[in-house]
């Protein structure tokens, strides 16, 4: 079997917020992304989807678990190393502007990375063939900066920066949430491009399902920290499992103005300093039970699984 | 007659020309979408209704809100601005001063255009908290902005919009910055408010699927100009203009098509 470009073992992430109380960010999540394979990490604000990136990309070391990049522990890694092992992961945010330095052209941006990474010059090359795989011509926009851009070109700056490398995986982290719709499906196009020209696997970290489903092979669902559903696109959107997925898919305004038939999910997730006992999805759950409250569902496998004592189908027989 | 008609607006950024004659016209209680990329000029035509562009825009043109001249060319702002005309903002978090408890930024409003005591405010910010869904209304008054989470955060900012019982609402991307579970929950709000007060409501946003179903009619800008405009169904399930037409396929689905279309250019490369 490959080696996985990404392998997420039993992360979890809980920050101190004085005393011996934690915000417990990330519980126990497993995730794989397999080379070119293009997996969404989707969930509401909170969930801890955005400190799983922060510790794929070895921003934060987790507080227990392992981050495996092409078979490396990342965790394990420090100074000249890690440095040396970045090339293999790289981000894009989500605020196409702010990520980039307003003093610097795009080429200067560009390069930074190769500068770093010691590669040998010249550069110009792989800035002008980068640029192109884009959408941006070299002789145009190589000497603007990001204030002469659009968000959108800004963005296109980003995943140029953030391919040039070669990277095994791409980390983008709402990459399309500060765009409008039709910027947003160029840049999901692009995101394609670039997964099919260079083999790069990505893990794209969403709130949008619609966005999710137009754009990846897998999605992981997150709730407060721990995945709850995950499996393929197809399956999941179409026949979820778990009554948080229904509620985020029903959540999703359509554009034949059809008001979904569930409920809106009501409130704001619980707090992550003292989840919910059980399921910690159960306060907000319409199919809850003494059990839910009682017992911590468990996610049973890894490529299609559901975290619930009362999933909405029947499983599918092994 | 219209709740509010603007006729001939056009505003104007030195070189640019973000606005160019635009129309419009809301009858009482109905919901009218403005929709566009960024760029369009949907976020200048509502703030120059609101009098809240800066004095280097030149603003033509005219609009009529319940019989009442705005004279949005005057440089001055209509004092039915706050009151009977409202706005909600895209990111609550800058709408609301940040040093102030929600309760003196709601109390505010209803002491100015209202004229209320200081308790009678107090007493009517806690039903307006009430109305908007908070749970807790007492004690979320003493709350700062930065204790509550965006989708609270945004519902104080309608409970300020509707704390005078507005006649028109000019909501601009209400819910741009928000969570999709969020974005559900307050749209369903608005819903749920405009039906109780037959308020008139303008939403400006950029994506259709917000407007689905909402809106009685839509307005699509480009450029500074209408575009198209007419009731929602018919502009969704027979857009005229192929640039509507583009916008649609742009959205992406949750049912139908799995990937959206890709429109080529940009609405603000159009204008420059």
């Amino acid at each position: 079997m490959t080696e996985p470009a990404l392998r997420i073992e039993h992360l979890t992430v809980r920050y101190p917020l004085g005393g011996r109380r934690f915000a417990h960010a990330v519980t126990d999540v497993s995730l794989t992304v397999a080379p070119g394979e293009i997996v969404g990490l989707v969930g509401e604000s909170g969930c801890g989807k955005s400190s799983v990136a922060r510790s794929v990309m070895a921003l934060r070391r987790p507080d227990a678990g392992r981050v495996l990049i092409g078979g490396v522990d990342v965790t394990a890694l420090r100074g000249a190393a890690l440095r040396r092992a970045r090339r293999d992961f790289q981000m894009v945010f989500q605020d196409p502007r702010s990520s980039l330095n307003p003093h610097r052209t795009v080429r200067q941006i560009l390069t930074e990375g190769l500068a770093i990474q010691r590669v040998p010059r010249p550069w110009d090359d792989q800035v002008d063939d980068v640029l192109r795989a884009v959408g941006l011509d070299p002789a145009t926009y190589a000497d603007r900066r990001p204030r002469q851009l659009s968000g959108g070109q800004c963005q296109r700056v980003a995943i140029a920066r953030a391919v040039l490398l070669r990277p095994r995986l791409l980390v983008c982290d709402e990459p399309v949430s500060a765009l409008d719709t039709t910027v947003s499906a160029q840049v999901l196009d692009l995101l394609r491009d670039v997964r099919d020209r260079y083999g790069v696997a990505i893990l794209f970290i969403a709130h949008d399902l619609a966005v999710v489903r137009g754009l990846c092979d897998r999605v992981a669902v997150m709730y407060l920290g721990r995945i709850c559903e995950t499996g393929a696109v197809d399956e999941v959107l179409a026949r979820p499992r778990h009554p948080y997925t229904r509620a985020l898919l029903d959540a999703v305004p359509r554009l034949d103005g059809a008001v979904p038939a569930g409920e809106a999910l009501r409130g704001d997730p619980a707090s992550n300093v003292d989840p919910p006992s059980g399921c910690r999805f159960h306060p907000r759950c319409a199919y809850a039970s003494p059990r839910c409250a009682a017992e911590e569902p468990v996610l049973a496998g890894e490529d299609e699984a559901v975290a619930c004592h009362h999933p909405l189908a029947p499983v599918k027989a092994g | 007659m219209s709740l509010l008609e603007v006729r001939g607006l056009s505003v104007r950024f030195r070189a640019a020309h973000a606005v160019r004659g635009v129309d419009l016209d809301v009858g009482a209680g109905e919901c009218l979408a403005l929709v566009g990329e960024s760029g369009s000029g949907k976020s200048v035509t509502a703030r120059a209704l609101l009098g809240l562009l800066p004095p280097t825009a030149e603003i033509a043109g005219r609009a009529v809100f319940d019989g009442i001249d705005l004279q949005i060319t005057s440089g001055r702002r209509s004092p039915v601005v706050g009151s009977r005309l409202t706005t909600v903002f895209q990111d609550p978090m800058r709408a609301l001063n940040p040093v102030l408890r929600i309760g003196d930024q709601i109390t505010e409003v209803l002491r100015l255009h209202a004229g209320m005591s200081r308790a009678a405010a107090r007493v009517r910010a806690e039903e307006l908290l009430a109305a908007v869904g908070m749970a807790d209304p007492g004690r979320r008054l003493r709350a700062y902005p930065h204790e509550l989470s965006g989708g609270m955060r945004q519902r104080v900012c309608i409970a300020i919009a509707i704390a005078c019982r507005p006649a028109l609402v000019l909501a601009d991307e209400p819910t741009t910055a928000l969570d999709v579970t969020v974005q559900r929950q307050i749209l369903d709000l608005v819903d749920e408010l405009r039906r109780a007060s037959g308020m008139a409501m303008v939403l400006i946003t950029h994506d259709l699927a917000v407007v689905a179903g909402r809106a009685d009619r839509v307005a699509v800008m480009r450029a500074g100009e209408i575009v198209e405009s007419g009731p929602t169904r018919d502009v969704f399930t027979a857009p005229r203009h192929p640039y509507t037409a583009a916008l649609l396929d742009a959205v992406p689905r949750i049912d139908g098509p799995r990937a959206a279309a890709v429109v080529e250019g940009s609405a603000v490369e159009g204008v420059r």
